[in-house]
């Protein structure tokens, strides 16, 4: 029991990484029982950490003389202070206006921004740019992608079928809007939690719940839907555990958990919240869509009905029966393999290929037709027509039902669409939620009813125990985990690592906070600036620990090798998306236009082949090619290779803090991906337009361009020589030449352009350009 | 002495890195080493003994080349394949007097020279896998007494050259490879082995109710269904419990199908339009089921 | 141009090349400090300098077909006439006494194994029908029946398998082995990842293959699943080898001077990724392209047949490898987690993988590289002796839970003694009663073979050495030839 008491006095964690493989192999052996329940004395004291209430500490005094800018620096300077370090200087401004726009719109800053903060000698200079970024569309860009990342957003369905989602992006937009505008992080976590569930919810607040569409779906036949189901709601409730509670809940959905004080009835009740939200998409018109729509309804559904009118009766009874029958083969499964198949395909393949809700055709057949909707009318019949003939197919040609579906396919086409968006509703068809006897979805125990875990504060007494009262509990000021771990994560893309190392388990395995007292000051605040995003951005990025030197001091090597103390910045491979995007920004090629559908950038054949087929994959026109990488579409069965290289989580489970490696594949990316190797010349034509006269100034201004400030003279004479040689290399081969510079540029020497894109190249190739010092 | 440096030193003594002034014949040794990884080769030292691979980058090796291997002496271990060497470098061998492991295959080494190998006093593994050399090396090398494995797939060595090596020399295990034209026999796409199945009755019916109301427990085994008949048939498994049929297969004439059940399990046999015509119940054994050609 | 410098530069592609200068990853720090690029900067350029083995080594390099999901060995290797007779009965209570894991239950039944066991070799190996081509090779292989693990959890157990802790962040086999052993002279990486599965679910990430708080140099480079392994080994169109040259080698010296001015040990590691890459271009396509394979070779690798192309083109690819000096090849096939219909889906996984990695031994075996080479098969853990039902009772859909208490791996190659079962379970297949082998003496084994003792092979990191094998391990000696 000592051993779990020095663990959980540990505030640094070194105790932790020493004893922890002994804890955790005893563990294992079932010889120390779980460390949470050591309470035996007071038990708030005795509380793992982050489960206790966060309560605002004291800012420490002001001390060590005007080095501290904010709150935040008194925190890391008492720390330092205690083990004797200095902090490190302050960043040169080169570096910090490259690092502070990388950080908050993902995007190089321009030759024009740097000189700009270079000569801005006013006072406040830094914290207008931070004002000039925080409001910039792009900030949204860039933040999007952690949080799709914990999402684990993408625009297919997963598995073997690997079905597209035509309309997931809508979710993807919303992100975007809701970081641009700063949407409070609570209400931002209501509206995707339960934004349908909100009264009077809008579409956009609908659109919001796209956040429980992203779950895998299996479409492939053979499969049990209901254990597909579960599993979904599964997911649910493992990603909501992961994103906001910092916790591995998922590991208790077979298993009480070994480590956190989380049983596995607990999961169930957690996941009865999720078991009664159904998939649906809605029509969600983009501006401009819905007049047109409007005009031509009412006549629309004067011809539909007058291609139905004559034998509607006959044909609703009709109907009805293949319905019967659906719910027959539902209700007795084994009695009749066929229909069996019938009631599973209705499900699975509901409107296939738009991305819709999975089993939502079933739930429209278990519903009695009065409580249909018109819409639910319209596809369920639409659906029959398609479908139906099975039920007796004499009947079905004597009403002449395929004549109808050609007209009425023929109706569709002429209809003006609106878009639609994939969203979440309260099923229609109440159904109980049990506890599953080792997380097996047909083996079931008592039947659980919604609640939160009990190592957390109740969830009080809502009106419903629904999303909506979930959603709320979990962004109340006394919910001790949510603020934590989101101000956890945010500290991770500026730092590299969280305050807490492992940003996606605050239980007991766990590692500690590095400076407790900072978190919890961040996150108690962060709460009363009324969960504002930007405030907590803000906050960080103006601090002066955020603006130190990244430049590794070699005294502190051994001591402090993981940068933990925070004495310096961290330099910081960019994320793979940063990386297409700075290369694409430098060269000019981006395409700053926001949001809209995904692009599909040109990839290697193989890569076409082997996951889409041979036309699978139609390249965007040009402004799509050049998109940043957000937008691109992810295919979760085949991943983007240029992103997967560069660690781009796969979209599987929630990620929560990416890999930065470092390997081959990655050079030859850069070296020779046609992408990169594209955006070289484009960058070699803009300097020889853009700048008239020497070899060293044209260097001086792609050095600018890529890496915001000037070379040192070593390095300038490098590229100029590296520049001497190419040119040399390609006066000797013309038919080189003409295949790197393939159009005839007016006024420019192609041999000038094929030297320069190799100059241009060897500068997105470098090690400082992929890196934020 | 020079020997005995660590590895680290002498890399960095071979790069001019740090001077000194070991004595002549350490300073032969490190100029050797320098020389080997100059062609890019690499030399670690494992106790007394060096270990030298050319396979990785050194594969421009020639046989003049190996005189610098020559002068460590005390090599155990030292792989050429895929180098560029022949019959001509192995003279250089010669003087490796601790050498265990030799690995020369996909070289353009032959017949020529191979008595170097053979007298190597301590080897052991001799790889000469895709060489041109011929039953005339196998001769030469019976009088290496040391030798355990010898590896001549690919080469002009004949069944019969193996046969005369291994009659004196019984200790070589040799491997010539496979004879991949027998390949099919080696590597069958289904290895099956016939079972002895005990027959299962089959009882003949005309209706649902003719046939055992429900499946019982019993042990694990498999059925191979065989239609005889001469027109398709489905094959229901009759449920536990409730007793509903759960559809299986349909097989068409003269097909057979593995099945996996249990014993005291039943199988209704249906025609395609589910009209029953028979049943089997599992015996508990591998069993054959026929439907029978004289079905109705 | 002049002759001097355009022998300049074709001395400098050559440099690397073909190693005519004598200088790979191997003399990168004598390479900067040659071009007075970073003298006073030491360290972490340490890192590819070739090491001393702790001793003798008996093998060279390592193949492991990591078997992704915990295969059954009560289907394949282990056979227990005992389950026959307790089909369907509850476990005997004397097995569960003392048992206090969540994730293993009382009240299962017991399910036999459906499938049939032979012996095979001289040695009588007994192996399940469902593994022929494998168990062709009894006389090669050492298995091992009492193997345990402590978790059964697929993530926790496959990161103890494979970084030797169930927790995030440490180095992975392959890499501290490429740690150990240095990374020398190689135009390729020392350690490479290679995937397949029969489930697109897969199991498998890089938290697998990481280098930890090792330098990056050391982490496993894993190759394209589908399609080409590698993508972009050509120069873009136009760029000839001396364009490529002064580009790589500009980006060198550039990535050099800010390894100077900053010294982020991470772009030593940069550094050495362009020239491994540089290499590669030269080297991969020879290692990609099976043109020089016998048409015999291509079918006993089953490439021409659907079901074992895929591993068979990776198994190829293994040997291909380890021939070009790459030290640690891990194929990871997924999955193995056979909840249920464990007969059929064993028999998909089986038939993908059992014929291309029988190919594998035999392949290596007749170019007698199996004496250099470990060859390991098998999973984070195995399966339990009860039935699993998840759907309903209908014959055939069971399948089995994770078993960490006693299951099988794999050894042949060099330093092993083939031929023989080192351990067993009980009379239910329940727990490892003897020469039981854990994971942690499993690695100790591996790294012993490679002459590395597995208590020296140590980095400090925050204060403590960490090691692969923990705080345990104990080399395997009845394994050892």
């Amino acid at each position: 029991m000592s051993l779990t008491r020095s663990l959980v006095e540990d505030p640094y964690g070194f105790l932790r990484r020493t004893g922890v493989i002994l804890l955790t192999a005893s563990i294992f052996l079932g010889v120390v029982s779980r460390p949470a329940s050591a309470a035996d004395a007071d038990p708030a004291e005795q509380r793992h950490w982050s489960y206790r209430p966060i309560v605002r500490p004291e800012v420490p005094p002001a001390a060590g003389g005007a080095w501290a800018r904010n709150a935040v620096d008194l925190f890391v300077h008492r720390r330092l202070v205690r083990e004797g370090i200095v902090p490190s200087p302050v960043a040169g401004r080169e570096t910090l206006i490259r690092r502070v726009t990388l950080d908050l719109i993902g995007l190089p800053p321009t030759p024009r921004e740097v000189m700009a903060f270079i000569k801005d000698k006013r006072p406040g200079a830094y914290q207008r740019v931070v004002d000039r970024l925080l409001a910039s569309p792009h900030y949204g860009e860039r933040w999007a992608r952690p949080w799709l990342d914990v999402a684990h957003y993408a625009d297919s369905d997963g598995y073997l079928t690997d079905q597209l989602r035509p309309v997931a992006w809508r979710f993807r937009h919303w992100v975007v809007e809701a970081l641009n505008g700063d949407m409070p992080f609570d209400r931002f976590t209501i509206e995707q939690l339960a934004g349908d569930l909100l009264p009077e919810a809008t579409i956009q607040q609908k659109i919001a719940t796209g956040f429980l569409r992203q779950t895998l779906s299996n479409r492939e036949g053979g499969a049990d839907v209901e254990e597909f189901r579960v599993m979904q709601v599964k997911d649910r409730v493992a990603t909501v555990g992961t994103v906001w509670l910092g916790s591995t809940v998922g590991c208790s959905a077979c298993h009480d958990h070994k480590f956190d004080p989380i049983t596995q009835r607990e999961f169930y009740e957690l996941y009865a919240f999720f078991n009664s939200a159904d998939e649906v998409n809605i029509d969600a018109p983009l501006p401009g869509e819905l007049g047109p729509y409007r005009d031509k309804r009412p006549e629309y559904d004067r011809r539909r009905r007058e291609l139905i009118a004559p034998r509607s009766v006959e044909i609703e009874k009709l109907q009805r029966r293949w319905e019967q029958r659906l719910l027959e083969a539902n209700a007795n499964p084994g009695q009749d393999y066929r229909w069996d198949r019938r009631w599973e395909i209705l499900g699975l393949i509901w409107r296939q290929g738009l991305g819709e809700g999975q089993l939502e055709g079933q739930e429209i057949v278990k519903l009695v037709p009065a409580r249909r909707s018109q819409w639910q009318r319209e596809q369920l019949f639409e659906y029959f027509l398609r479908f139906g003939a099975d039920i007796d197919s004499k009947r079905f040609s004597e009403l002449g039902l395929s004549q109808i579906k050609s007209g009425i396919d023929a109706l569709n086409r002429e209809l003006p669409r609106l878009s639609r968006a994939a969203t979440v509703r309260e099923t229609q068809n109440p159904r109980k939620s049990f506890f599953l006897n080792r997380g097996v979805y047909n083996d079931r125990g008592p039947v659980v009813r919604p609640d939160t875990p009990g190592f957390l504060p109740p969830i009080g007494k809502p009106l419903r125990r629904n999303r909506l009262a979930l959603a709320r509990w979990l962004v109340s000021r006394d919910n001790p985990l949510t603020a934590r771990v989101i101000v956890n994560r945010a500290w991770q893309e500026f730092f590299g690592r969280g305050l807490v190392m492992t940003s996606e388990d605050f239980g007991i395995q766990g590692e500690r906070p590095s400076h407790p007292d900072l978190l919890d000051w961040l996150a108690a605040r962060f709460m009363d600036r009324g969960w504002s995003t930007k405030w907590l951005h803000r906050q960080i990025v103006c601090s002066a620990v955020y603006r130190q030197s990244s430049h590794v001091r070699p005294e502190l090597r051994d001591r402090d090798p993981d940068n933990r103390l925070l004495a310096r910045q961290s330099s910081l491979r960019l994320t793979a998306e940063a990386i297409r995007d700075s290369a694409l920004a430098a060269s000019g090629l981006l395409s700053r236009s926001l949001g809209g559908p995904s692009v599909r950038p040109p990839q290697s054949a193989s890569t076409v082949m082997g996951g889409f087929g041979k036309s699978g994959w139609k390249v965007s026109e040009r402004d799509g090619r050049y998109r940043r990488a957000l937008y691109i579409f992810i295919k979760r069965a085949t991943p983007f290779p240029q992103l997967a290289t560069f660690d781009a989580p796969n979209a599987r489970d929630s990620c929560t803090h990416r890999e930065r490696s470092n390997t081959p594949l990655q050079a030859l990316t850069l070296l020779n991906d046609p992408l990169f190797f594209e955006a070289s010349r484009a960058l070699a034509q803009r300097a020889v337009r853009e700048i008239d006269g020497g070899t060293d100034k044209r260097i001086d201004h792609v050095f600018r361009i890529c890496t915001a400030r000037l070379p040192g003279d070593l390095e300038r004479r490098e590229l100029a020589d590296s520049h001497r040689r190419l040119v040399a290399v390609l006066r000797r081969d013309p038919g080189a030449v003409a295949k790197l510079v393939p159009e005839k540029i007016e006024g420019l020497d192609p041999v000038e352009v094929g030297a320069w894109t190799g100059v241009c190249s060897v500068v997105l190739n470098l090690h400082e350009f992929i890196t934020r010092d | 002495m020079g020997r005995n440096l660590p590895a680290t030193l002498l890399w960095l003594a071979c790069l001019h890195v740090v001077g000194g002034a070991p004595s002549a014949w350490a300073d032969e040794v490190t100029e050797a080493i320098s020389a080997i990884r100059k062609l890019g080769g690499s030399v670690r030292s494992v106790g007394k003994e060096w270990e030298v691979d050319f396979h990785l980058r050194g594969r421009r090796l020639t046989d003049k080349d190996l005189a610098h291997v020559a002068i460590l002496k005390d090599v155990a271990w030292l792989n050429v394949s895929r180098t560029r060497i022949t019959s001509g470098g192995l003279v250089h061998l010669k003087r490796l007097e601790k050498l265990r492991w030799l690995h020369l295959e996909m070289t353009g080494i032959g017949d020529k020279g191979m008595e170097h190998v053979a007298g190597l006093p301590r080897l052991e593994y001799l790889n000469l896998y895709a060489t041109k050399v011929t039953d005339k090396s196998l001769e030469k090398l019976a009088s290496c007494k040391t030798l355990k494995r010898l590896f001549v797939w690919r080469t002009g060595v004949t069944d019969a050259g193996v046969a005369r090596l291994r009659k004196r020399r019984a200790g070589i295990r040799i491997v010539k490879g496979l004879d991949l034209s027998k390949l099919a026999s080696v590597f069958p796409t289904e290895v099956e082995k016939p079972k002895s199945r005990v027959p299962l009755k089959w009882v003949s019916v005309s209706s649902r109710d003719e046939a055992p109301l429900r499946s019982e427990n019993g042990i694990n085994c498999e059925i191979l269904f065989e239609n005889k008949s001469k027109r398709p048939v489905k094959l229901f498994w009759i449920s536990y419990g409730k007793g509903e049929l759960k559809f299986y297969a349909r097989l068409a004439p003269g097909a057979i199908r593995k099945q996996n059940s249990y014993s005291k399990n039943a199988w209704l046999v249906t025609d395609d339009d589910d009209q029953p015509l028979g049943y089997f119940v599992v015996k508990p054994d591998d069993s054959r089921a026929v439907i029978p050609g004289s079905a109705p | 141009m002049t002759a001097e410098e355009l022998l300049a530069i074709q001395g400098r592609r050559r440099f690397l090349r073909d190693g005519t200068c004598g200088i790979g990853t191997v003399a990168l720090s004598g390479l900067l400090a040659e071009d007075g690029l970073v003298a006073g900067v030491t360290g972490e350029s340490d890192t590819f300098l070739p090491r001393e083995p702790h001793h003798a080594a008996t093998a060279r390099n390592v193949i492991f077909l990591n078997m992704s999901g915990g295969p059954s060995q009560l289907d394949l290797f282990d056979p227990k006439p005992r389950l026959q007779q307790l089909h369907r009965k509850p476990v005997p209570a004397s097995f569960l006494a003392g048992l206090n894991d969540p994730v293993i239950k009382a009240g299962a039944t017991v399910m036999a194994t459906p499938r049939t066991f032979s012996r095979y070799g001289e040695c009588g190996m007994e192996f399940s029908d469902r593994l022929p081509h494998l168990a062709g090779h009894a006389d090669d292989l050492c298995m091992l029946r009492g193997m345990v693990t402590d978790t059964a959890n697929h993530h926790p157990g496959q990161l103890l398998l494979n970084c030797g802790t169930p927790m995030f962040g440490h180095p992975s086999m392959g890499a501290w082995v490429s740690y150990g052993l240095g990374s020398e002279s190689r135009n390729m990486p020392a350690f490479v990842v290679l995937t397949s599965y029969s489930k697109p679910a897969s199991l498998v990430g890089p938290s697998l293959w990481t280098n930890g708080f090792l330098s990056s140099s050391y982490r496993g480079v894993a190759f394209r699943s589908k399609g080409e392994p590698i993508l972009h080994l050509e120069n873009p169109a136009g760029v000839s080898e001396m364009f490529q040259r002064v580009r790589v080698d500009t980006v060198r010296r550039l990535n050099a001077l800010r390894l100077k001015q900053t010294r982020d040990h991470e772009i030593s590691s940069r550094i050495a990724s362009y020239e491994l890459a540089y290499r590669m271009q030269a080297e991969a396509p020879d290692l990609l392209d099976f043109s020089d394979e016998s048409a015999a070779t291509l079918e006993m690798y089953g490439l021409n047949d659907e079901t074992t192309r895929w591993y068979g083109t990776n198994c190829l690819l293994a040997r291909r490898m380890i021939e070009r000096g790459v030290r640690f090849v891990q194929l990871f096939h997924s999955d193995w987690d056979h909840h249920l219909d464990l007969d059929k889906l064993l028999k998909v996984d089986c038939r993908m993988t059992d014929r291309p990695a029988a190919a594998l031994l035999t392949d290596l075996k007749q170019r007698g590289l199996l004496d250099d080479t470990l060859v390991v098969w098998g999973g984070e853990f195995g399966r339990t002796p009860m039935n699993e039902v998840r759907r309903g009772n209908s014959p055939g859909h069971q399948g089995r839970d994770h078993h960490p208490f006693g299951f099988t791996m794999l050894m042949a190659g060099g330093g092993v003694r083939g031929g023989q079962v080192v351990g067993g379970t009980d009379e239910l297949g329940y727990h490892a009663v003897e020469d039981r082998v854990h994971i942690h003496d499993l690695q100790a084994t591996i790294l012993h073979c490679l002459g590395l003792d597995h208590t020296r092979l140590t980095y400090r990191h925050q204060g403590r050495d960490f090691r692969l094998t923990d705080v345990g391990g104990n080399v395997v000696e009845k394994v050892l030839a």
